[in-house]
């Protein structure tokens, strides 16, 4: 049985789209209810930068990968096991 | 603004004070995310031959990399969330009432508030280790109404806080008379 290695990477995205989601709530709460002042935004900035931070490293690791092959599953876990 | 909008200032009221919980309670939230994100990289660094040839594995390797990206984003996303909560539950007293504002996760918020000319009893609790060395605890405050009870959790110094409150009750049944 083979996968393609892209139906990992649409799993992910439908994890950052639920991330998205609940960033910008906890965003727009922070915004309207926090007030105008220099924790919320000290905490607004930190959020995204460090969202940014992390997506950044994500892209520089994933971005190697070759997404388009398909993995032979048993093969791949006798290979994998190898590594162990 | 306190508060935001669930605050309406009225005419002829003044903010006297307003409170958030002790930052020890968020510290102690701030901790445990912490402490989840260095979890990897310490077994990252005890195992880092393992690791390196894991990574190197043609299903493992891409996986991995993903599962640690969200492992992650959902430990900040967490912490964010955490620290909203912590952030916009308020207590704002004025010369005529208190108004609690709650944030019950994301997506719920409770507003509640009790005249100070209502009040009859206020009691201020610390109890613990940490609590009594960094001066913070629970002020209760009781009205009339036998179910109204209003609690102000983990916020500093309560004994004082207390009396505030049972001198603007006072200064407030006064001059309802």
């Amino acid at each position: 049985m083979s996968i393609p290695l892209f139906v990992f990477l649409i799993l992910y995205f439908i994890f950052l789209c639920f991330y998205f989601i609940f960033a910008l709530v906890g965003l727009y709460h922070l915004a309207k209810y926090g007030g105008l002042n220099f924790t919320s935004f000290l905490m607004f900035f930190l959020f995204l930068a460090i969202t940014i931070i992390i997506l950044f490293i994500s892209y520089e690791q994933l971005s190697i990968i070759d997404w388009k092959r398909s993995i032979e599953f048993l093969n791949s876990f006798d290979k994998s096991s190898t590594y162990f | 603004m306190i508060g935001g909008s669930f605050f309406q200032q009225k005419p002829n009221e003044k903010i006297v004070f307003s409170l958030r919980r002790n930052w020890f309670t968020f510290f102690k939230v701030a901790a445990f995310h912490v402490f989840l994100a260095l979890i990897p990289l310490v077994l990252y660094s005890i195992f880092k031959e393992d690791f390196t040839k894991l990574f190197k594995g043609a299903l493992l390797g891409p996986v991995i990399k993903l599962g640690v990206s969200i492992y992650y984003l959902s430990i900040w996303l967490f912490f964010f969330v955490n620290f909203v909560d912590y952030y916009l539950d308020i207590w704002i007293v004025t010369t005529e009432r208190i108004v609690n504002i709650e944030q019950k996760g994301l997506f719920a918020r409770t507003v509640s508030e009790l005249k100070l000319y209502s009040i009859q009893d206020v009691t201020s609790e610390i109890q613990g280790i940490i609590p009594t060395l960094l001066h913070f605890g629970n002020v209760y405050v009781q009205t009339a109404a036998e179910t109204e009870r209003f609690v102000f959790k983990n916020i500093a110094d309560p004994p004082i806080i207390a009396k505030r409150i049972i001198d603007l009750s006072e200064k407030a049944k006064l001059e309802k008379r």
